[in-house]
């Protein structure tokens, strides 16, 4: 027998005596009746009557982690999503993540790429960038046809085709102000990503978009990857899904173009400060857990 | 719908299910959560889905895409605090195994290996049928599945060394 074939032996009974000793410790009757009052509880009617296709079907666009649910299809119907970006990131279940939460950056000048934190003593990475500048372009860059699973090259189909459930947008920021990590230059224009329910009106998110806007931005690995060969320069995704606003005067207001959340509300905050970042920020690991030393 | 065949079915593969949930997860409580689930969308398409073949493989694919979105946000949860802490943390380590067992040599894995090296030598499930489970190319599973038996050979050796 080859060293192959007695790690293959090895592996499979390793698994096979832990799976069958996982199942016979399962109370059958007891999980049957748990599943017979689930099925008599007041949910349940609404799970069997609900109109979303394919529940609880996620994806992870660009790595951003967003949850999607497919947005639901009235029989082919041609016709795009020209719904506030607000409402088609609601259709997807987007949550953001929890990072402005403690004990991580509590707000946009925190988020700063110039803000530098250390861990245990050790400087950490930052988000890539922070960018203000005016939309000048939105593009359709490509279609997913799954939307569960981790994506794969094997996913992509063209952008708004019938098979796409989710549609990857490109808005390019001309950009004019902001800070990069560790004090690189700032590049003349950014791409950065959306995940959206597919078919994409592009000319109502464009005019949603269009004008000045301010973003913390991190270089996204994943549509690198997945994209291989398809893709001109660096992709950027929204830092925690969030980190996008409006400018207003010196002023870029996060939030509006997102669904409301309990961690992310609406937040007015001066370029300047943003700019300039919060300083030095210590984290020292304790029980397992990176925290704030405050 | 047949109330006695689908009880039948559901004493027949919620077990098995609750199995590939922990080998996944490691967690007892989440995996017979998702096992539940499953077998609620089973119910709510027994018509359908008793006239297949093989049920438990609809079964497989709807609890393999839950197991696979409760580890995507679980790991929304951590990417921030990677790229901030600039290290790859541990992939959701199951908590309640014991050393040297199946559920600990595995926690080494991606989740996708996990989930294909489970479904490969636990379930005993071929490659031709992995790949329709997770709906993902014949060469990912391929693929994945060498990655892991790459990795967990490391592992094996470097356990035995110590």
């Amino acid at each position: 027998m080859s060293n192959d074939d007695q790690l293959a032996e090895q592996l499979r009974r390793m698994a096979t005596r832990s799976m069958e000793r996982r199942a016979a410790a399962v109370d059958t009757d007891a999980a049957l009746n748990d599943h017979r009052v689930r099925l008599d509880s007041p949910h349940a009617p609404d799970r069997r009557d609900r109109r979303w296709l394919a529940a609880a079907a996620a994806v992870v666009v660009v790595a951003a982690g967003i949850t999607a649910i497919a947005w639901p299809r009235d029989g082919g119907n041609p016709e795009t999503d020209a719904r506030p970006l607000a409402e088609r990131l609601e259709a997807l279940g987007e949550e953001p993540a929890e990072t402005l939460s403690a004990p991580w950056w509590r707000g946009a000048v925190e988020a700063s790429p110039a803000t530098h934190f250390t861990l245990d003593g050790e400087e950490v990475d930052a988000p890539d960038l922070f960018v203000v500048g005016d939309v000048v372009a939105v593009n359709g860059l490509t279609g997913f046809s799954s939307n569960e699973g981790p994506l794969t090259a094997d996913d992509l189909v063209d952008f708004n085709s019938s098979d796409a459930v989710i549609d990857i947008v490109v808005v390019t920021i001309e950009v004019d102000d902001g800070v990069a990590e560790n004090d690189q230059p700032l590049p003349d224009q950014v791409d950065f990503v959306l995940g959206l329910p597919a078919p994409t009106d592009l000319m109502s998110l464009e005019q949603e978009l269009s004008g000045r806007v301010g973003a913390i931005l991190f270089r996204t690995q994943y549509l690198d990857q997945t994209l291989a060969g398809r893709l001109d320069g660096a992709l950027y995704d929204v830092l925690d899904g969030y980190f996008l606003g409006r400018v207003q005067g010196d002023e870029v207001v996060f939030g509006e173009f997102f669904p409301p959340s309990e961690f992310f509300g609406v937040e007015t905050v001066r370029i300047r400060e943003i700019i300039a970042g919060a300083g030095d920020i210590e984290m020292v690991t304790r029980n397992g857990e990176p925290t704030r030393v405050d | 719908m047949t109330e006695s065949s689908f009880e039948e079915c559901f004493r027949e593969h919620f077990p098995r299910l609750v199995a590939l949930g922990e080998s996944m997860t490691g967690d007892s409580g989440v995996a017979h959560e998702f096992a539940q689930e499953a077998f609620i969308r089973l119910h709510d398409r027994w018509d359908t889905v008793s006239t297949y073949e093989r049920p438990e493989k609809w079964l497989r694919r709807v609890m393999s895409n839950l197991l696979i979105d409760h580890h995507r946000s679980r790991t929304a949860e951590r990417r921030a605090v990677e790229r901030l802490a600039n290290r790859v943390l541990r992939d959701e380590v199951p908590d309640r195994v014991e050393p040297g067992e199946w559920l600990e040599l595995v926690a080494v894995l991606p989740a996708r290996q996990r989930l294909i090296v489970s479904l490969f030598y636990g379930c005993d499930l071929p490659i031709s049928e992995i790949f329709e489970v997770l709906g993902v190319s014949e060469n990912t599973v391929k693929s994945s599945l060498s990655k892991a038996r790459n990795t967990l050979r490391a592992e094996m050796e470097q356990r035995h060394v110590e």
